[in-house]
């Protein structure tokens, strides 16, 4: 029967359209649409309310109500005369009234994730609700799969069927869409199947909500799974069902009686309407709505002509006029490369360079008198060796297809694979992409000052003087800013890549865009969209925006002036006039207003330079009379891999078992003998998938001897990371110094603190090792050793890992810096953990407020809020839904210190220990000064064996690097091993803390400056910093000048993510180590996430500069002023 | 008694001030050094100072509270001699400047205000100034803190953002707040001395209980858009009052007797706090504007759903585009805001004194103790301690005198800022009360204390992302909103980017709120006999109720506005019967 009257419900959200219909009289739904609406909101509403209408003709506009829901919802509503219910509003009413069972909401949306907790409250029928909603970010939402998804070729019907359950799952960053973009990128290049990269996907999705969204409530059961990704991707189930039923099982859950748990979280029927019935059920509620649904004649209008009264922001398109275009294409010309032409029977000799990139696979064939004469190039399929049979293969066929015959002098590879591919060709060397893009610009042009490479995944900018690289920016993991961006906008729009340019060239206005985050970026395009803004507009807007995330958000250069005149743009991205126009308006405006007009110039082969650099490089290693040791183009295209990932194929050379992948290798087929690894004697097996050196190998012998090397390699290049963390946590086999037993038990109180005392030695304490224990650990250490507590019953928590991380996160309800976050693990990982093992009856994580600084002269000694109060909010973790210290039987003491003052921490170590001790006002004076003693010891010894590291440089003229990073950065888990590559590489490693401070030293690097009356003490940094409040600031900042004074030392500053106190500081750091002429190098925006590709880059980039620099140093040393001698023996 | 401890105040402050000053004059290298040797390596810039006879050449730019509280700011550093000048509100404009010429780790007010600075300046220039002109002609004044937080490092974050910009050597002038009159601001253009204090007290002062006043009396005005014209109105006769004050004077006679006896420094002093705490003219003003905002009616029976907003103080208090037009939106759904003066933060600056003075109380007493012995020791220590803790503590009582007497002075529903000693004790078992930086354990308490003594329906924290002291105190808020029965709390990150989907999270939290005192308004209309024709019958027939300045009890229990309307013309109407 058709019905007389009708509820609509429509949930407008970011990616899709949902409308319900609902007959009022049978409350039964009637009609319901799903459909995505490809950034056109308002247009797929209009086209919903003509389906149904032509659905239901007999009903008029006013037999209707309507209520709108959703992210697009809130800006159509008024159009229609639709009332506008919250969609977190809706959902919960829908959840309600459908099951009321419910206990959780996990609702997956576009860009928007929602979990929903549901409480009975005591006394009442009523549940409390406890929302969550991501905020501005889209990490760990459906966008971040549609994107992955998308890039993997995976077809909408496959994406649904992909499974979770049983597949290796491999780190992938959660937290953001580009983060985890970065890592597929990396997997797929080691050869990770597609449906582990996908499961892995699914892993880093439901725990970056877990993490964050429950705000450390536990999921109750039952749980409904809602929205697109959840109802569609069986995988994302299983990765939900599996992680919930975990926690369940961790945290001793009650749950209802079923055979399952699992049966416990599914998603319901009409799992994506929930937002759009749940509409309807809370504005029938609300009485006093007004809203009276209207037809559809003002959205129509809005569409049509209204939206663009939105459009504010309008900026010009790229071109104020017809002329502009014309100068402009006048100026930069599109010369299309002309391949060399072969005659038959010619005999063709030539150098390749092969560049295998992160979204391309470019090969060029470079002749003897350096010219390129054929390229190839091929958009990455996934794995490197096929692309570079298919480039390799290519550039043959285009010489022999001419009848010509082609001999190679010489082969070098680079970009992402080169390691490898260098391996499996026999290449001649694998070179750095920057030293490659390097070297091909300044082949053809002569006078540069910039060089900046905008590719599909990495930002590259050098800047040179006199012909020669000074500094380089990269851009660290965020891709803001790439080229792979527009080329996927244009693609989302229907436009091919290479129609980009000539689309956005027809805007004559453009949106605003905000530059920073891509993942932002994609936000403001659906907001751009809505407001009617077309799409050559958007792809302009977005070109403009491409050179201030470049220069402004990558690279941070504000001011141009010192950058000098001419600047060379190459990358793929080049290849795209519309980049290369915001490029060159960005550039010359920056210099408006001055004297000087830069000269910006488009490599002649942008797309290929660093593929030309390597050629380069072959040319230079032939030249030199090296013979190539290539294995020849016709064996490449003959090679043949497979690749095994099994549990065969396990490292078990060390505690990390790494899952590896074999890739074996065979060129040809001649029938060759098998020998003891299974495979023929032409084969050759190359191991990828493996986290050290030691998983290089398959033979224990063969381990043993790598390890052998790597620990001769090590200990030969001393790093005061390690060495002082393995001081840090040992124990210091203190006697007990606490006070004797009283004999005479003549009052309550005594007898307390007799029992007290007695307990002392039974006592466990637990204390994680995270933040400031990284510095300060002897000196509590010392304080309990010397009370008596036995040092086997000081228990630390492990260091931190991947693994400690992703046990012990889940109860986190904030998104600090890591080192700051990680804190909830820890103690996670003491209390399942360690207390498991043996009974913890203490946990001592302090608040120390401050420190006491070896500077003078400063503002303050403050530790940053976020470290001082992470053990509050952990503690908030653990007490908030019941009290699990209580219940583990441990005492969480997270004690208020002040370090700047010893007597106040003496009072304050006083306050905390003196019941739980029986302690004397006598004895712990006695185990402070222990403590201290400890603590000065190992700051003694560690300074004198800097010294000793820095004599030794001196001596041999060799480079040092110390690391400007707070205590924690010594933490392996935070500092991602940076510093052990540079160690493997020969560097020795000192850090800021380990500098040495004697007399000596300091007269010899600051005595003229203090003398000079530029600073009162070596110790004094006012003449570079004003409010030196923070202590590891201040330290870090004397520890850039100590470096900017020394000649064998360079730095290499490491800070966090989110980290408030280094952030001022970055520009006046680089800027002392600069002046100096010392090289600066860092590794900012350090997060849980690893981005081992793009750290490898930076460290052999600096390998490669600092060389250099030391080569420099050694042609212009001068010896060293005899007095100087003199005074160091005496 | 009250005499004494004010002269030792002023002694205190002054030798502080002294010392100050000879350090910030002594790292920073004047005497001739040889240039290779002070250029070989980086140094900070030098900071221009700012002389007493550039007062008259010289404009002071103020900028980062809302604009009543910089305008007010303004007027009374006219006052005192300064050419002083607020910056218009801040933008997106303002915000895309200032990233462009900051880093990637700034705070969001930082790119606000100087962004906002910058693109002043350069409007300046578009009308013909140039730079030279402009930094010679003109100055920023902010306030500096030496906590732990960002708020502490902006100044340095302008500084280098206007160098990038073009603007070397532009004077960025701080006085910092805790310091009193420890103040490294160089030059004696502007005396950091109580005068100065007390103007820019005054004038936060009464712009924090305007701006609270409109705030209430706005969501339920008849004719909208008269509240803002009155305010305006308001805003000029405050102006007035603090541009035009008299200049204090000690009389001729009595200031040679105290010179001859070396005191007239302190007597000046004392006689500059007299009049202070006697002089009733912004009170006055006060009064008067009350009558002015009489005549904006009133719908008492409209917006119940009342939220509390805490945070972060800039991200809070701001208007613009810096907390995502936070304050609008929430007015354009209805509710009515409680915005945080920002006389609670200087209450909250000085009860961190004390609080720190307290916790030392055992390391004060036992300096230089080694023996029991040591009487006259101990007795000198217990003075110390004791003075300096009266001290602080006739500190914050006149402080909260003073702002009580405008408040009442104004009338209406505003309450008194929180005494600190009990919102420490609400927050401490879950955030230490001694941990530095940002609002500190206020953050937590004020939940608490509003939901606990229902003085809102919800709580939203508003805070610059990555902020670290509230990124943690929301860490500690979830432990908080589960301890507490029908809580609800909302924390929001504010950038430049991202405001739908601030503003829907917002709405999410709103419709419980809405919920929440929808309950509450139906049970106050349920427990009244009388029904909504007669309350409003009695209502218009008594106008007195509807005027802005009148005072509605709170009831226990009962945090809504309309909600306590009606408990109490119900009252009326029952004792009238």
């Amino acid at each position: 029967m058709t019905p007389k009257n009708l509820n609509l419900g429509i949930d407008v959200g970011s990616t899709t359209v949902k409308a319900v219909a609902i007959d009022p009289v049978s409350n039964k739904i009637v009609w319901k649409d799903y459909q995505r609406h490809e950034t056109k909101q308002a247009e797929k509403v209009l086209e919903f309310l003509i389906e149904l209408k032509n659905k239901y003709p007999a009903i008029a506009d006013t037999n209707y109500k309507v209520y709108m829901t959703g992210s697009g919802g809130m800006g159509l509503s008024s159009y229609l005369g639709a009332k506008f219910v919250q969609e977190v509003t809706a959902v919960c009413a829908a959840a309600e009234k459908l099951h009321p069972d419910v206990g959780t909401v996990i609702d997956l949306g576009g860009q928007d994730s929602k979990i929903i907790i549901f409480k009975e409250e005591p006394g009442t029928t009523r549940k409390k609700k406890s929302p969550s909603m991501n905020d501005k970010c889209a990490g760990g939402t459906g966008a971040v799969i549609d994107k992955i998804s998308a890039k993997l070729n995976i077809s909408p019907n496959d994406l649904c069927e992909s499974e979770y359950d049983g597949l290796r799952l491999h780190h992938v960053a959660g937290k953001c869409g580009v983060f985890a973009e970065t890592d597929i990128n990396g997997l797929q290049k080691q050869g990770v199947p597609t449906n582990e990269l996908m499961a892995s996907l699914y892993e880093a999705i439901v725990l970056q909500n877990l993490t964050v969204l429950t705000r450390g409530h536990t999921i109750r059961p039952k749980v409904l799974l809602l929205g697109g990704p959840n109802s569609y991707i069986k995988g994302l189930k299983q990765a939900w069902q599996k992680n919930i039923v975990q926690i369940w099982k961790d945290r001793d859950y009650p749950l209802p009686d079923v055979k399952d748990p699992k049966s416990l979280i599914s998603a319901p029927e009409n799992a994506l309407y929930f937002a759009a019935i749940g509409a309807i059920e809370y504005g029938l509620e609300d009485e006093q709505h007004s809203d009276k649904y209207q037809g559809w004649h003002e959205l129509e209008y809005y569409i049509n002509e209204g939206r663009l009264t939105t459009q504010t922001d309008a900026q010009p398109g790229l071109f104020s006029s017809e002329k502009d275009l014309e100068d402009f294409m006048q100026r930069y010309p599109r010369e299309l490369f002309k391949e060399a032409k072969f005659k038959p029977k010619e005999k063709i000799q030539g150098f390749i360079g092969l560049d295998v990139g992160s979204t391309s696979t470019k090969a060029v064939l470079l002749s003897l008198k350096k010219e390129v004469l054929i390229k190839s190039y091929q958009l990455s399929k996934g794995n490197p060796i096929d692309d570079t049979k298919k480039v390799l293969g290519e550039l043959l066929t285009k010489v022999e297809d001419q009848g010509a015959s082609l001999e190679i002098l010489g082969l070098v590879t680079t970009g992402y694979a080169k390691d490898i591919l260098k391996d499996v060709l026999k290449a001649d060397a694998a070179i750095v992409e920057t030293v490659a893009h390097t070297e091909s610009a300044l082949h053809y042009y002569k006078n540069v000052d910039v060089i900046c490479d905008v590719g599909g995944q990495d930002i590259k900018i050098m800047l040179l003087k006199d012909g020669k690289v000074k500094d380089f920016k990269l851009n660290t993991q965020c891709s803001a800013g790439n080229g792979y961006f527009l080329q996927s906008t244009a693609n989302d729009f229907g436009i091919p890549v290479e129609q980009y340019a000539e689309t956005a060239f027809k805007a004559i206005k453009s949106p605003t865009f905000g530059y920073g985050c891509a993942v932002f970026l994609q936000s403001d395009i659906v907001s751009f969209q809505r407001r009617g803004w077309q799409r050559e507009e958007i792809l302009a807007g977005l070109a403009k925006v491409l050179p201030k995330n470049i220069w402004l958000y990558v690279a941070q250069i504000p001011n141009f002036s010192k950058l000098g005149l001419n600047f060379i743009l190459q990358g793929g991205t080049q290849y795209n006039l519309a980049a290369v126009k915001a490029q060159v308006d960005f550039i010359e405006s920056r210099f408006r207003g001055k004297e000087e007009e830069p000269n910006i110039i488009v490599h002649k082969h942008c797309g290929e330079s660093g593929a030309i650099g390597a050629a380069l490089e072959a040319f230079r290693i032939w030249d030199n009379g090296r013979a190539s040791t290539f294995i020849g183009l016709e064996s490449t295209c003959k090679i043949h891999y497979s690749s095994t990932t099994n549990e065969s194929t396990r490292c078990l050379f060390c505690k990390n078992k790494c899952l590896r992948t074999f890739i074996d290798i065979e060129i040809g087929s001649n029938g060759a003998k098998i020998n003891g690894n299974g495979l023929s004697t032409t084969s050759r097996r190359f191991i990828v998938g493996n986290s050290c050196e030691k998983g290089s190998v398959e033979q224990v012998e063969d381990m043993r001897g790598i390890k052998k090397k790597l620990e001769k390699d090590l200990q030969s290049t001393p790093n005061l990371i390690d060495e002082s963390n393995k001081e840090l946590f040992k124990s210091l086999g203190l006697k007990n110094q606490g006070d004797a037993i009283p004999k005479w038990i003549y009052s309550s109180k005594v007898r307390a603190r007799s029992v007290a005392m007695e307990a002392r030695s039974k006592l466990r304490i637990g204390i994680p090792r995270v933040l400031l224990m990284y510095s300060l650990a002897p000196l509590f250490q010392g304080y309990f050793e010397s009370l008596g507590i036995k040092k086997g019953n000081i228990i630390y928590s492990d260091y931190t890992t991947e693994n400690l991380y992703k046990t012990g996160c889940k109860r986190g309800s904030i998104d600090p810096c890591y080192p700051a976050k990680v804190c909830l693990p820890h103690i996670h990982n003491l209390v399942y953990k360690q207390n498991k093992r043996s009974p913890l009856d203490i946990i001592f994580t302090p608040m120390v407020c401050d420190l006491k600084s070896k500077l003078i002269n400063t503002s303050g000694n403050w530790i940053c809020p976020a470290v001082v109060a992470a053990s509050e909010s952990v503690k908030a973790a653990f007490k908030k839904e019941e009290d699990i210290f209580a219940k583990e039987g441990i005492e969480y003491f997270n004690t208020f210190l002040n370090l700047a003052e010893p007597k106040q921490f003496e009072i304050q170590m006083f306050r905390q220990f003196r019941k739980v001790f029986g302690l004397s006002r006598e004895e712990n004076k006695r185990a402070v000064e222990s403590g201290y003693t400890a603590l000065e010891k190992y700051q003694q010894n560690n300074s004198e064996r800097a010294r000793d590291v820095i004599e030794g440089l001196e001596k041999d003229q060799k480079i040092g690097i110390v690391m400007l990073g707070r205590p924690y950065h010594n933490d392996p888990g935070i500092n991602h091993d940076i510093f052990t590559e540079f160690q493997k590489l020969g560097y020795p490693i000192l850090t800021q803390d380990t500098l040495p401070t004697d007399d000596f030293t300091l007269n010899k690097l600051f005595g003229e400056e203090v003398a000079a009356g530029i600073i009162s003490h070596p110790m004094d940094i006012s003449d570079v910093w004003k409010n030196s409040l923070s202590t590891n600031v201040n330290t870090k900042l004397w520890a850039a000048k100590f470096v900017a004074r020394h000649p064998n030392l360079v730095a290499v500053e490491i800070s966090n993510f989110k980290c408030g106190h280094d952030a001022p500081t970055y520009n006046v750091i680089e800027g002392i180590v600069e002046t100096s002429g010392t090289p600066y190098f860092s590794f900012k925006d350090i997060d849980e996430n690893k981005p081992t590709g793009s750290n490898n880059l930076r460290i052999e980039t600096i390998d490669y500069f600092l060389k250099r620099y030391r080569a420099e140093m050694i042609k212009n040393s001068l010896p060293l002023p005899q007095e100087l001698m003199a005074a160091d023996v005496s | 008694m009250i005499w004494v401890l004010l002269i030792s105040f002023f002694k205190m402050i002054m030798m502080k001030a002294r010392a100050a000053k000879a350090i910030e004059y002594n790292s920073v290298p004047e005497k001739e050094i040889p240039a290779d040797l002070y250029k070989k390596h980086f140094r900070r810039p030098i900071e221009l100072p700012f002389f007493k006879d550039e007062r008259s050449v010289t404009n002071i730019l103020l900028g980062g509270l809302s604009s009543t509280h910089d305008r007010l700011i303004a007027a009374a550093l006219s006052n005192l001699g300064l050419k002083a000048k607020a910056l218009p509100p801040t933008n997106l404009s303002a915000f895309e400047l200032g990233r462009e010429y900051g880093n990637n780790g700034y705070c969001n007010p930082t790119y606000f205000t100087v962004g906002n600075l910058i693109g002043y300046l350069r409007e300046l220039e578009k009308k013909g100034l140039s730079k030279s002109e402009i930094i010679k002609k003109y100055a920023f004044l902010t306030a500096g803190c030496n906590a732990p937080c960002r708020f502490g490092l902006m100044e340095i974050e302008y500084r280098m953002a206007l160098k990038d910009a073009g603007y070397a050597g532009f004077r960025v002038l701080v006085f910092k707040k805790e310091d009193g009159l420890n103040q490294p601001v160089r030059g004696l253009g502007i005396e950091i001395n109580p005068t100065f204090f007390l103007a820019i007290i005054n004038a936060i002062n009464m712009a924090d209980i305007l701006t609270g006043f409109t705030n209430s009396i706005r969501p339920r005005e008849v004719s909208q858009g008269q509240t803002e014209q009155v305010k305006e109105e308001a805003t000029l006769i405050l102006k007035d009052v603090l541009r035009n004050k008299k200049e204090l004077k000690l009389n001729a006679k009595w200031s040679k007797i105290f010179d001859y006896l070396g005191i007239k420094k302190v007597a000046f002093f004392i006689y500059t706090f007299y009049d202070q705490l006697t002089n009733k003219e912004n009170v006055l003003a006060l009064s008067e504007i009350a009558t002015l905002f009489s005549k904006v009616e009133m719908d008492p029976f409209r917006s119940n759903t009342i939220v509390k907003i805490t945070g972060e103080l800039w991200a809070g208090s701001t208007e613009g585009e810096g907390n995502f037009s936070m304050h609008n939106f929430l007015e354009s759904e209805g509710a009515i805001i409680l915005v945080e003066p920002v006389a609670t933060y200087i209450q909250f600056m000085l009860h961190k004194h004390l609080l720190r003075h307290t916790d030392h109380q055992e390391m004060i007493l036992q300096e230089k103790i080694g023996h029991w012995w040591q009487i006259v020791q101990r007795v000198e220590n217990w003075v110390n301690y004791k003075k300096k803790l009266w001290i602080l503590k006739v500190g914050i009582k006149l402080y909260r005198r003073e702002f009580a007497r405008l408040l009442k002075a104004l009338g209406g529903n505003n309450h008194m800022i929180i005494e600190q000693n009990e919102l420490e004790k609400l927050a401490h078992d879950y955030y230490n009360t001694h941990i530095e930086g940002g609002e500190g354990y206020m953050e937590v308490a004020k939940n608490i204390y509003y939901h606990k003594k229902h003085k809102c329906h919800m709580v939203l924290s508003l805070k610059p992302f990555g902020c670290m002291p509230s990124t943690q105190s929301d860490g500690v808020q979830a432990a908080v909103v589960e301890h507490h029965k029908n809580m609800i709390f909302l924390p929001v990150e504010t950038s430049g980017e991202g405001k739908t989907n601030a503003h829907n999270r917002v709405l999410m939290a709103l419709e419980d709120a809405r919920e929440k005192a929808k309950l509450e308004l139906n049970k106050a209309y349920s427990s009244t006999s009388y029904s909504i024709k007669e309350l409003k019958i009695y209502v218009n027939r008594h106008p007195e109720l509807k005027i802005p300045g009148y005072c509605c009890p709170h009831r226990e229990g009962v945090a809504g506005k309309t909600a306590n309307f009606i408990y109490h013309v119900d009252e009326l109407m029952t004792t009238a019967s």
